[in-house]
């Protein structure tokens, strides 16, 4: 899969990616339902027929669902989905960019292992 | 729906303006009509509401010829023009006139179009500003409902919080069954909501399809140094901090659409635009 979360991408797939965030960000839970189509549309000031896009491709990708009638659903599975999504696009395409710079810069990886480690400690500390 | 058949316009004889036009335009969408000035834009919009008659061909819109002017069609039909000054009555006697040609029209709907647009309560809307006059007159248009709304620079004297307004108001006013067309010159103030692109340049419509399929073809990329490889590129522009590459998609997912440097490539590179974006 290419990436679709890219910086430049397409209107649609900025609007599905924000969905995401959202749901991981548990702004939208699991099994339940989000905007309806012209909400959203008139909320982000685009065209329905865009969102309408994003929320096929959400769809497509089982990330939400459609309850006929009631409106659109987050996917019981959401959060694994998008992480998976995620998880690959960064390996797939913000990796590469980071060893480029790497290299680029004569960088050490292992200096990198001290520095998330304390990051975790530090995040760990404030979540105290 | 709008079809032009084998269509011809011209102002004066020997300096055609349109030249065997052979399209159609479909509802349910939001239409953005681009070209240099003279271009045509304005006219186009004038010929779909029945303002010039085709000297050539054939156009039908909704069914109806628009030079033959019949009730039945202008009740279905609104043109806001660019500059507005609206006549020297009241507001009250105002909506009494023409409001009964859109049996669509909606008070409610105007209410609260005008309460968006944060327009000052006044029995005299002549006397407003120009920005002022400018959204009365849009507010009344979106309100009369009709199924093809043309617009002629609509953002042009709106001030920042309206034009945010006007965004929402059309995402909501939109559905399937209305046709909005605005010719503009502010790409960047509409880009979001329009969702196909017309482009006239020089006699002809250059482009003529959706931002979904322009962006299945080309992509619109940023890069730091400029690309080694030009093969797929379509524009190059040197700008702060890098380079706007109008370019071949190559991959399977699309960028976002920019509509200005579309254009720009329209005029510069017209043999190029229709290459890339060949069907």
């Amino acid at each position: 899969m290419s990436a679709p979360f890219k910086k430049n991408t397409s209107i649609y797939l900025q609007i599905a990616e924000s969905i995401c965030d959202k749901i991981l960000l548990k702004e939208y839970l699991e099994e339940e339902k989000i905007p309806s189509i012209r909400d959203m549309a008139v909320k982000l000031e685009v065209n329905p027929n865009t969102v309408q896009r994003s929320y096929e491709w959400l769809q497509q990708n089982e990330i939400i669902f459609t309850k006929r009638g009631l409106g659109y659903f987050v996917s019981e599975k959401a959060t694994t989905k998008v992480m998976e999504i995620k998880r690959n696009q960064f390996v797939e395409h913000v990796l590469p960019n980071v060893f480029k710079n790497m290299e680029l810069l004569q960088i050490d990886m292992n200096q990198f292992e001290e520095r998330f480690t304390n990051y975790l400690k530090n995040k760990a500390n404030e979540n105290k | 729906m709008i079809t032009f058949k084998d269509y011809h316009f011209y102002y004066k004889k020997d300096k055609p303006l349109f030249r065997q036009f052979n399209f159609e335009l479909d509802k349910g969408k939001v239409y953005g009509l681009f070209g240099e000035n003279g271009s045509g834009k304005t006219t186009l919009l004038n010929a779909i509401c029945g303002l010039n008659f085709p000297k050539k061909g054939a156009l039908l819109v909704n069914n109806f010829k628009p030079k033959e002017r019949r009730p039945q069609f202008l009740k279905d039909v609104f043109f806001v023009p660019d500059s507005i000054k609206l006549p020297k009555v009241k507001k009250n006697y105002f909506l009494a006139i023409y409001s009964v040609y859109y049996p669509n029209f909606s008070h409610a709907d105007f209410n609260h179009y005008l309460k968006a647009f944060a327009i000052a309560d006044n029995e005299k809307p002549y006397e407003l500003s120009f920005g002022q006059q400018k959204k009365f007159y849009l507010a009344f248009a979106l309100a009369c409902n009709t199924s093809l709304i043309l617009m002629d620079e609509p953002t042009n004297g709106l001030d920042i919080p309206s034009k945010n307004q006007f965004r929402k108001i059309l995402a909501s006013f939109m559905n399937d069954e209305k046709t909005i067309i605005i010719s503009t010159h502010q790409a960047r103030d509409l880009e979001q909501v329009i969702d196909h692109i017309l482009v006239l340049t020089k006699n002809e419509l250059l482009v003529n399809q959706s931002v979904y399929e322009i962006t299945d073809k080309v992509a619109f990329n940023f890069y730091s140094s400029k690309p080694v490889y030009m093969d797929h590129v379509v524009m190059c522009e040197e700008t702060i901090g890098g380079y706007k590459v109008m370019e071949k998609n190559t991959e399977q997912v699309q960028t976002e659409l920019d509509i200005e440097q579309l254009v720009n490539a329209c005029f510069l590179a017209p043999d190029m635009i229709k290459k890339s974006l060949k069907n």
